[in-house]
C-alpha cells in the first residue's frame, strides 16, 4: 500500500430519515494534496466532509469504510479529530466568528489548545503561538493576539482559524467553504495561505466550495458533487480545460461569469438617480455619532446597471436605504426620477430595495401572490391579482407557485419574488444589496439575467451593490467604490459598450490585486 | 382590512402535528376539551339541579352514592356545582385573557412601532403597573365597586396586560427591521396596514403560547378573589366560591374544598401543557426532530 496514503473512502453513505444525502462516495487522499470539493448547495459536500471526520450530525445513518492514517475510522473514538496532535484532522468552517469564542482573547484560545492538545507549558504556549498566528499571516501577532474575535475583520478572524487548526498540527485539514463571506482580495489571499501551508507542511487539504472559479491554482484534483454523489473527478487542470458532466460545466459557466454585451439604450441618457453630496449620520445613544455617508455624489441613468463596491461597513447598505428613502438625510440631496426618495401613503418610493436575505424579504404569512398583489394595491392598480400574475411572469415564476408560501420556495424563488413586489411599484430605479450573496452559484447567474432583462425592458436603472467585484465586472457598465462614507474611485469598465472585453483578468480593479497585502482592520 | 388567506393552513397541518406527537400536549389538549365538553354539557350530565337545597339529612353528605362527590353545607350536590362552576370559572379565564391580550397587543404594537416618546410613556405606564403588587391593584379595584363576576373579569384583565405588552414589543421591535416591513414601508403602506398584516399575524403565534400560559394563572386568581368574596356572588357557581364555602368545613366536610380545588389543578395544568405544545409548534427553533 502506497504510504503516503493520508484518507481513504470508500462507498460512504450518509442517511437522513428523509433520505439519503452522500450515496456511496469513493475517493482517496495523499499526503500534501490538495482536493477541491465543488457542488452546488445541498449537493452533499459538508455531508460528506463531516462523514469523513467521523463526525456525522445528529439522526444521521452513515455507512462505508472510510480509513485515515491506516486505521479504520470505526476504530477510532470520536474520530480523527480526536487523534494526538500530529496525526489528527482538523476542520475550518466558513463562518469565521462562530467558530471562535467571542468572550476570549483570540491568542489566548490559540495557547489554550496549543496546551489541551501538545501538552505545552504556559510559556511555551505562548511562543508557539506566537509563531502560529505569524504563520498564518496576520502582522503584529501581539496586538492582534490581544484582541476579541470581534475586534477583528473577517479576513483576520479567518486567519485565526487557521492558527487553531494548525495548532493541532493536522495531518489533514478540511477546509468548507472557508472564503465564501470574504471579499475578494482577502479570499485570494486566503487560499493562497491555506497551499503555504499544505506544502510546507505535506499536510492533505480538502477544499470545499461551490465556485468552480477558486479551484485554479488551489487544489491539484477536482471532485465534482451532485446529489450525493461525485458525478466527475479528475486532475484539476485537466477537468477545468475539458469538463466532461453537465454539472461540472454548468459550474463552470457559472464561475467565469461570461460578460454579455449590453445593448445601448436608444436616444440620450435619462438621469433615474441623482445624488449631491449626500451625508447621513447615525446618531447612537450618549451622543455618540458615526457619520456613514460623507459628501457622497453619483448618478444612475435609465437602463443603466451600475455597480457599488466596497468592504462590509463602508456605507454601501446606509447609501441603498436613503436611495429607497427609508433614512433622513443630515445633508445634500437625493433625486429619484426627479423627486424625492421617500414613499408617501398611496405612494410607493420611485426607488424600490431587494434585499440580501431572500428568506427575511418575505413575510412567512402570506404566499407570493398576496405578497405581490398587496404591492400592486399599494401602488394603486385596479385589479391587484391580475396585475401580480403578469408580474410573477415577468420574473419568471410559474404561475404555479403563485399559491406557495415562502418557505415552499428555493432561494432564487423568494428572490424572484421579492423582484415582483419591487416592480410592483413601477420604480425607476432598483437598488438590490447584494441580492445574490446567498445564492448558488448558477442561480446566481439566472437571477442576474433576469435582472438584466428588466433593466433594458423597462428602461430602468439598477445600482447592485455587490462585495463579488468578479460580479460586479461581469454585469455592470460602471462601478463605484466606497471606503469610509465616500465614493473612492469610479470607472467605466473597459469594453462594457462594445460588448467585448473577454478575459475577465485585464479588468481588474487597480489596487485590489494585491493578495498578499494584510488586510486592514 | 381584507386579509385573505390571512394564516396558511400549513400552520395549522404544524401545530396538528406537533399536537399529535407531542405526548404531553395531547394530554393537555384532552383535558382542556374535556373540560370545555363537561361545561357546555353541565346540564346534561349533572344528576340534579346545582342550586337544589337537600333535606338536613342530606347536608354534609360524604361522597357515596346518590351523591357521587357529596353534598355541601346547604345539601346541594357537588357533582352538579362542580360541573356547573366549569361554566363560570372556565368563561372568567377566557374573558379576563382575551382582554389582556387585547389591550396588551394594542399597547405593544403602539410602543413598538410608534415615535420614541410614545415608547417611553407606554413602557414606564407598563413599568408602574407592574411595579405594584398585582393583587394589591385587584383589591383595589375591587374595593371600589361592588362585588361581581363582570368585576372579577375587567379587574383581572385590566390588571394582567402588563407581561402581554412587553412581549408584544419586543416582538414588534425586532420584526420592524425585517426586511419585508422596510418592502411594505418602500410601497408606501401606512403604519396601520404595517401593524396589522405585516407585524400583528408574526407576533401573534409568541401572544398564543402566552395567552394560553396565562390562562390557568387566571383561573387561580379568579378562584382567590371568590375565596375572598370578592367575585361571584351567590346563586352564581364558581370553583372558587365553592373553596371559600368549604373553607369553615375542612373537618367535617373535606370533600366541599378539595374536588373544586382539584378541578383547578387539572385544569392549570392542561392549560399550562397545551400551551407548552402550542410554544413547540408554533416556533421552529423550539421544536427538536433533528436538522433537515
Amino acid at each position: 500500500m502506497n504510504p503516503d496514503i493520508l484518507l481513504r473512502a470508500e462507498g460512504v453513505r450518509v442517511a437522513f430519515p428523509e433520505g439519503e444525502v452522500v450515496s456511496g462516495v469513493d475517493l482517496s487522499l495523499e499526503r500534501g494534496e490538495a482536493l477541491a470539493l465543488v457542488g452546488r448547495s445541498g449537493s452533499g459536500k459538508t455531508m460528506l466532509a463531516r462523514a469523513l471526520l467521523g463526525l456525522p450530525p445528529a439522526g444521521a445513518r452513515m455507512s462505508g469504510r472510510v480509513v485515515f492514517l491506516g486505521r479504520e475510522n470505526g476504530d477510532l473514538p470520536g474520530g480523527p479529530c480526536r487523534l494526538p496532535a500530529g496525526r489528527c484532522a482538523a476542520m475550518i468552517c466558513q463562518d469565521s466568528a462562530g467558530s471562535l469564542d467571542p468572550v476570549r482573547r483570540v491568542g489566548d484560545q490559540v495557547v489554550e489548545t496549543l496546551r489541551l492538545r501538545r501538552g505545552l507549558g504556559r510559556a511555551d504556549a505562548r511562543t508557539a503561538a506566537r509563531a502560529l498566528l505569524a504563520e498564518a499571516g496576520l502582522p503584529d501577532p501581539d496586538i492582534l493576539a490581544r484582541r476579541y474575535p470581534h475586534q477583528l475583520s473577517g479576513g483576520q478572524r479567518q486567519r485565526v482559524n487557521i492558527a487553531l487548526a494548525l495548532a493541532v498540527d493536522p495531518a489533514l485539514l478540511i477546509a468548507d467553504e472557508p472564503t465564501t463571506a470574504l471579499d475578494a482580495p482577502v479570499r485570494d489571499g486566503i487560499l493562497k495561505l491555506l497551499g503555504e501551508v499544505r506544502r510546507r507542511r505535506r499536510m492533505g487539504l480538502v477544499l470545499i466550495t461551490h465556485d468552480l472559479g477558486l479551484v485554479r491554482g488551489n487544489a491539484d484534483r477536482l471532485a465534482v458533487m451532485s446529489r450525493g454523489r461525485i458525478v466527475e473527478s479528475g486532475f484539476a487542470e485537466d477537468l477545468l480545460a475539458a469538463p466532461e458532466h453537465e454539472q461540472t460545466r454548468l459550474l463552470l459557466d457559472a464561475a467565469a461569469m461570461v460578460r454579455r454585451p449590453f445593448p445601448e439604450p436608444p436616444g440620450p441618457p435619462r438621469p433615474v438617480l441623482e445624488i449631491r453630496g449626500l451625508k447621513v449620520v447615525h446618531r447612537q445613544a450618549r451622543q455618540q455619532s458615526v457619520t456613514a455617508l460623507d459628501g457622497v455624489d453619483l448618478e444612475v441613468a435609465g437602463g443603466e446597471i451600475v455597480g457599488l463596491a466596497g468592504e462590509s461597513g463602508c456605507g454601501k447598505t446606509t447609501l441603498a436605504r436613503a436611495v429607497a428613502g427609508h433614512l433622513r438625510c443630515d445633508g445634500g440631496s437625493i433625486l429619484v426620477g426627479g423627486r424625492g426618495p421617500a414613499p408617501a401613503a398611496g405612494e410607493p418610493a420611485p426607488a424600490q430595495l431587494i434585499f440580501q436575505e431572500p428568506s427575511g424579504s418575505l413575510n412567512p404569512r402570506l404566499s407570493v401572490i398576496e405578497t405581490v398583489a398587496e404591492a400592486c394595491r399599494l401602488a394603486g392598480a385596479g385589479d391587484p391579482s391580475t396585475a401580480a400574475r403578469g408580474l410573477l411572469a415577468e420574473v419568471g415564476l410559474a404561475p404555479s407557485l403563485a399559491d406557495r408560501f415562502p418557505h415552499e420556495l428555493s432561494g432564487g424563488e423568494q428572490q424572484r419574488v421579492a423582484v415582483a413586489r419591487a416592480l410592483a411599484a413601477d420604480p425607476v430605479l432598483l437598488v438590490a444589496d447584494e441580492p445574490t450573496s446567498s445564492l448558488d452559484v448558477t442561480v446566481q447567474a439566472a437571477l442576474l439575467e433576469t435582472l438584466r432583462d428588466l433593466v433594458a425592458a423597462r428602461r430602468i436603472g439598477l445600482l447592485l451593490i455587490s462585495h463579488d467585484s468578479r460580479l460586479l465586472r461581469c454585469h455592470c457598465r460602471r462601478v463605484v467604490r466606497m471606503r469610509r462614507g465616500r465614493i473612492e474611485k469610479a470607472h467605466e469598465i473597459p469594453g462594457a459598450a462594445e460588448g467585448g472585453g473577454a478575459d475577465s483578468s485585464t479588468i481588474v480593479t487597480p489596487g485590489e490585486a494585491d493578495p498578499g497585502k494584510p488586510e486592514t482592520h | 382590512m381584507r386579509a385573505p388567506g390571512w394564516r396558511p393552513p400549513r400552520l395549522y397541518r404544524r401545530i396538528g402535528s406537533v399536537l399529535g406527537r407531542d405526548v404531553s400536549a395531547r394530554a393537555g389538549l384532552t383535558i382542556v376539551l374535556l373540560l370545555l365538553l363537561a361545561a357546555l354539557a353541565a346540564d346534561l350530565l349533572s344528576p340534579v339541579d346545582p342550586l337544589r337545597l337537600g333535606t338536613a339529612a342530606e347536608q354534609l353528605a360524604p361522597p357515596g352514592a346518590g351523591h357521587p362527590l357529596g353534598t355541601d353545607a346547604l345539601g346541594r350536590d357537588m357533582l352538579a356545582r362542580l360541573l356547573h362552576g366549569a361554566r363560570l370559572s372556565l368563561l372568567v379565564g377566557w374573558v379576563a385573557v382575551a382582554l389582556a391580550v387585547g389591550i396588551g397587543a394594542v399597547i405593544g404594537l403602539a410602543a413598538g412601532l410608534g415615535p420614541r416618546w410614545l415608547d417611553r410613556i407606554l413602557m414606564g405606564t407598563t413599568d408602574v403597573f407592574l411595579a405594584f403588587p398585582r393583587i394589591f391593584l385587584v383589591l383595589l379595584l375591587a374595593a371600589v365597586a361592588p362585588p361581581s363576576l363582570t368585576l372579577v373579569m375587567a379587574v383581572i384583565g385590566v390588571t394582567g396586560w402588563m407581561g402581554i405588552a412587553r412581549l408584544v414589543r419586543g416582538e414588534t421591535l425586532s420584526l420592524r427591521e425585517r426586511d419585508y416591513v422596510t418592502a411594505a414601508r418602500g410601497l408606501g403602506a401606512s403604519p396601520l396596514r404595517v401593524a396589522l398584516r405585516h407585524i400583528l399575524p408574526n407576533v401573534l403565534p409568541t401572544v398564543v403560547v402566552a395567552a394560553s400560559l396565562r390562562l390557568g394563572n387566571t383561573i387561580l386568581l379568579e378562584s382567590f378573589l371568590s375565596f375572598l368574596g370578592l367575585g361571584a356572588q351567590e346563586p352564581a357557581v364558581t370553583w372558587g366560591a365553592m373553596i371559600d364555602m368549604g373553607r369553615g368545613h375542612l373537618l367535617d366536610g373535606w370533600w366541599i374544598a378539595a374536588f373544586p380545588g382539584l378541578a383547578i389543578a387539572v385544569t392549570v395544568v392542561g392549560y399550562n401543557l397545551l400551551g407548552d405544545g402550542l410554544r413547540n409548534a408554533l416556533d421552529p427553533r423550539a421544536s427538536g426532530g433533528g436538522q433537515s
